[in-house]
């Protein structure tokens, strides 16, 4: 004799529409505590006697204390600093939207890129087809990397007209995003 | 590197329409839910959307899948929207139904799906919007921001529910004409207010505003309202009505 199956009542489905309800929930609560959690920013203050910034085609070896005198010599602005490398399929994408951001905050804010991990003439190579016009260092020996705490490629540090670091985003960084973060930094 | 905000957002914006599909289509008789029915749509205009994002933003990511899959850039909103209303259209013809109608039908959820997401932007790069002294803070920002995604939201539900009304009243290609033309509306509004690099409109703003012109042109021509009596059975309940000429 067949088995006839259990019908289905209505409780039952209740309690399995809420437990299914429970799961999502749960899990959503995880994945957006995830996604909310800032990342910790480093313990990072430039120091040093200011310097200038690279000039328009240099791509200079840049140690860790030079890198500094950078951000020194460009206290009372702004500054981005997106560290990237020519194998890191983001940057490609990320690159462009810094460029015009360069232009669009042109005075006001700056934007210095730090290739890292890279060969340099890779690197070099990159900035030109991508056809770059903001500055750029190479970090051959990995310490400004060190320094700044990298954990992915790309990421996006913000500091403020003071030298204080204000935001890091690792990885790929949106348009809405950087230019919330250049305007905040600019108040 | 996976980004688990964007993995919550779609989660919640296809749960929400599902959940809600079962209230608002009680009658329906078709075998497949609605999750069934979205599936596909979902998936080719994802990819589309994908595709052309990548086209127009680095070409050279094209061939490789890795690079498609990591580059955060987004997806092209309304060539997605276009790629999956195409798919369902095809799916409906193909099953000697009308496609309009089961567009019509779709349509305020998917319009519940979208506004589900755009909330879902706390899970994203935080809601950005004008500084605000009411607001959230996203993250890295030291000021209150008005999240613009909460109002698009908002007003996109208050959309879906407008077109689910008028889903037995007009014809099915006016229901979905009003559906692109709200989106498109609450997309080029929300657009002014999110922040952005220069001067220039966005290309999201560019793309909703001719959305906008397109689908409301398609709207005023089809709003003809039924003259005879409305057919008996529920406005939602299938797509293989045909509206009186």
């Amino acid at each position: 004799m067949a088995s006839v199956p259990a019908p289905t009542t209505k409780s039952g489905v209740r309690r399995r529409d809420v437990a299914i309800a429970v799961v999502v929930v749960l899990a959503a609560s995880w994945a957006g505590w995830t996604a909310l959690s800032e990342p910790a920013l480093p313990d990072f203050v430039a120091t040093g006697e200011p310097l200038d910034l690279p000039g328009d085609g240099e791509f200079p070896d840049t140690s860790l204390s030079e890198f500094e005198g950078m951000l020194v010599g460009l206290r009372g602005r702004p500054v981005v600093v997106n560290i990237w490398a020519s194998w890191c399929a983001p940057c490609r994408t990320e690159m462009p939207l810094l460029d015009q951001a360069a232009r669009s905050f042109d005075g006001r804010a700056v934007i210095l890129g730090v290739a890292s991990k890279d060969d340099p003439d890779e690197a070099s190579a990159f900035l030109d087809d991508l056809d770059i016009s903001y500055p750029n260092v190479f970090d051959r020996t990995g310490e400004i990397r060190v320094a700044l705490g990298l954990t992915a490629y790309p990421t996006t540090y913000v500091f403020g007209p003071d030298g204080d670091l204000l935001a890091r985003v690792d990885g790929g960084i949106s348009e809405q995003r950087l230019a919330g973060l250049l305007e905040d930094a600019l108040r | 590197m996976i980004d688990f905000g964007l993995v919550v957002s779609l989660l919640a914006a296809i749960g929400l329409p599902t959940m809600l599909a079962r209230r608002w289509a009680p009658a329906d008789q078709r075998e497949s839910t609605f999750l069934d029915d979205i599936t596909g749509p979902l998936v080719v205009g994802l990819v589309t959307g994908r595709l052309v994002t990548l086209a127009l933003d680095d070409p050279t990511s094209l061939g490789s899948v890795s690079d498609m899959l990591v580059i955060r850039s987004g997806v092209e909103f309304w060539p997605g929207v276009a790629a999956a209303v195409l798919f369902v259209a095809w799916s409906e013809h193909r099953a000697g139904r009308s496609p309009v109608g089961r567009l019509a039908e779709i349509a305020p959820l998917a319009m519940v799906g979208y506004a589900t997401y755009e909330a879902a932007c706390v899970f994203r790069d935080g809601c950005l919007g004008p500084v605000s002294p009411v607001g959230l803070r996203p993250p890295g920002v030291r000021v209150a921001m008005l999240p613009i995604g909460w109002a698009m939201s908002g007003a996109t539900m208050v959309g879906a529910v407008a077109v689910r009304r008028l889903a037995g009243r007009h014809r099915p290609l006016a229901v979905v004409a009003v559906a692109a033309c709200w989106v498109a509306v609450v997309r080029s509004v929300g657009s002014v207010w999110l922040p952005h690099l220069g001067d220039a409109m966005t290309r999201q703003h560019r793309s909703s505003i001719a959305v906008l012109v397109l689908s409301g042109v398609v709207a005023v021509a089809a709003s003809r309202r039924y003259t005879t009596t409305p057919p008996t059975a529920a406005p939602h309940d299938g797509g293989t009505r045909q509206p009186p000429t």
